[in-house]
């Protein structure tokens, strides 16, 4: 158990005055249970309204998470629906503002090479309303729509890893909201799985803010397969007073699970700026985050 | 029953030939206010456990050179009132301190306060004579230290709510610290000279910079309680100077619940 980092990451919080609006769920062997389906969080938020987390399944066959030195490894398929995904507790969404930020390294590797779209590891808060029909997550409004933020080198052509492995796709989520996030990995022929990113996003009232390895991420092309528009709706969630859930480890996408290692997801029920970012990304980097390479 | 005292009226020889007042024991009490300007010789003022709620007079003492008080006094003091001549101010207990320690007396060695008090200032006007400057407890102070070098073997403590704003201007940070340090206390000990001792507890999150080659002879830097030091341990010791660290290593109350949790 690796007290002396978590010590350190639990004083950094508090230090920048933000332990009372996270929680957060670190998948570290080491730095959480290590073992069985229960993931805890850690955080001012923890004991109030951001419960633990469960590790759960869907599909044939299961694709069982995996604790690991570098975290959770989702070996999500990549032949229909997403296997394996993280699920909170319940809690309530503060709609003044939320950021979320997970720290996680894609298999490009693993990934079907008949696989067209990047399934990338999504951080959803959603509200919980049955859909009544199947499919994961079930429970959930799925995500219909997203907005990716693209790098702009190179151009991307379309979604195939091996062709633009470098997507950042940032879901807007109708009722919901969340990110996708993919490394910086190279082709997948040429992934080192070695390419670990910590991701963020912050919103407010329709003000986004993204972030990467903890620079401002605005050098990329905003993308969508909808109307701009939609992005709007970020600011315009009504469910506050309904039951929210924090899903994660999963994909949107039909065609392509999760597959790669997730270290650790925050959540902030506030709208951080870009030095709160930064700082919060140096602090993972040199507390939790230490060992993985991260830039 | 009418409470007791000692009411001194009468001093064979006179007041002037008084070098020293001490009263160390619980009784008899002195209470009340002291007024020492008729003391004009005094050198020495010592009170023990007793009831002082003001000390008055002395601002115009030129040969007190001690002045201790301890113990369950609370007593109202402005540095602009301590004498000119004054080496040694120890003061323990719920005392008031206010004031400017710009104002402390040239003549100074050591200041010690361990009260309850609301002095402000700037570190960097402490006399260079001074070898200690101690402000643990309870206090409030809000001192500025802008960087200018304390003087030969001075030793300072301070504790948790002084707050020590010491570059402000310090925006990316110094080599080896992270910017999200600077987002908290951050003590920078560049301006301690030779045989300094800075001894501080009680901070939660404090950030010690530029203790290597600006500052390359701390010798003692005890740490007792804060978890961040990073880059100054190591710049600290390539300077051919003899460093003692002490470190008491401290987990943090939630950190230490989460451990528990998933253990």
């Amino acid at each position: 158990m690796n007290v002396d980092s978590i010590n350190k990451f639990v004083f950094g919080v508090k230090g920048l005055e933000l332990w009372n609006n996270m929680a957060c769920w670190i998948l570290r062997e080491d730095q959480n249970k290590d073992t069985g389906i229960t993931v805890y969080s850690l955080g001012g938020l923890s004991a109030s309204n951001m419960p633990h987390a469960t590790l759960k399944t869907v599909g044939t066959p299961p694709g069982l998470p995996i604790w690991s030195t570098n975290g959770v490894v989702f070996s999500g398929d990549s032949d229909g629906w997403p296997h394996n995904y993280m699920e909170s507790g319940s809690f309530t969404f503060n709609i003044s503002g939320a950021t979320v930020f997970s720290v996680i390294n894609y298999d490009y590797a693993g990934l079907n090479t008949n696989v067209t779209a990047v399934g990338p590891t999504i951080m959803g808060i959603l509200p919980v309303r049955p859909t009544g029909g199947a499919g994961f997550p079930g429970d959930y409004y799925q995500f219909p729509r997203r907005i990716e933020l693209m790098r702009t080198s190179p151009t991307p052509a379309n979604e195939n890893p091996s062709a633009y492995p470098s997507t950042y796709g940032i879901i807007i989520a109708r009722g919901g909201f969340g990110y996708a996030a993919a490394t910086n990995s190279g082709p997948a022929a040429n992934a080192d799985n070695n390419n670990w990113a910590v991701v963020g996003m912050s919103y407010l009232s329709g003000n986004q803010l993204f972030s990467r390895n903890g620079d401002n991420f605005t050098n990329g092309t905003l993308r969508s397969p909808l109307p701009l528009n939609d992005t709007a709706s970020l600011g315009s969630l009504g469910f506050i007073n309904e039951d929210y859930r924090l899903i994660t480890g999963t994909t949107l996408r039909e065609d392509a699970g999760f597959r790669g290692t997730s270290a650790a997801y925050f959540y902030f029920n506030k709208f951080l700026d870009q030095r709160e970012h930064t700082k919060l990304y140096t602090l993972y980097k040199e507390t939790l985050g230490t060992g993985l390479g991260l830039p | 029953m009418a409470e007791s005292g000692i009411k001194i009226t009468y001093l064979s020889g006179g007041s002037d030939s008084i070098t020293s007042i001490t009263c160390l024991s619980s009784f008899p009490r002195l209470k009340g206010t002291i007024r020492l300007n008729a003391f004009t010789n005094l050198t020495t003022f010592d009170g023990g456990d007793n009831g002082l709620e003001a000390v008055t007079g002395f601002s115009q003492l030129t040969a007190l050179t001690t002045f201790r008080m301890q113990g369950q006094n609370t007593v109202g003091f402005n540095l602009l009132e301590l004498p000119r001549s004054l080496e040694y101010f120890d003061v323990f207990g719920q005392n008031t301190i206010t004031g400017n320690i710009s104002a402390l007396p040239s003549t100074l060695r050591r200041y010690r306060n361990r009260g309850n008090n609301t002095t402000t200032g700037n570190l960097s006007t402490l006399p260079s004579s001074m070898g200690t400057y101690d402000n643990q407890g309870a206090n409030t102070v809000y001192e500025y230290y802008n960087g200018a070098s304390l003087g030969f073997n001075q030793k300072v403590w301070t504790s948790t709510k002084q707050t020590w704003n010491l570059k402000p201007a310090l925006s990316s940070g110094v080599p080896g610290m992270s910017p999200y340090h600077l987002a908290t206390l951050v003590i920078d000990l560049s301006g301690l000279t030779w045989n300094n001792t800075l001894l501080i507890g009680e901070t939660i999150f404090s950030t010690f910079t530029a203790a290597g080659p600006e500052n390359p002879y701390l010798n003692l830097l005890d740490y007792s309680y804060g978890p961040q030091l990073s880059a100054a341990i190591d710049e600290m010791s390539n300077n051919g100077c003899s460093v003692t660290l002490n470190l008491t290593a401290f987990l943090d109350p939630d950190a230490e619940a989460y451990k528990t949790l998933i253990s």
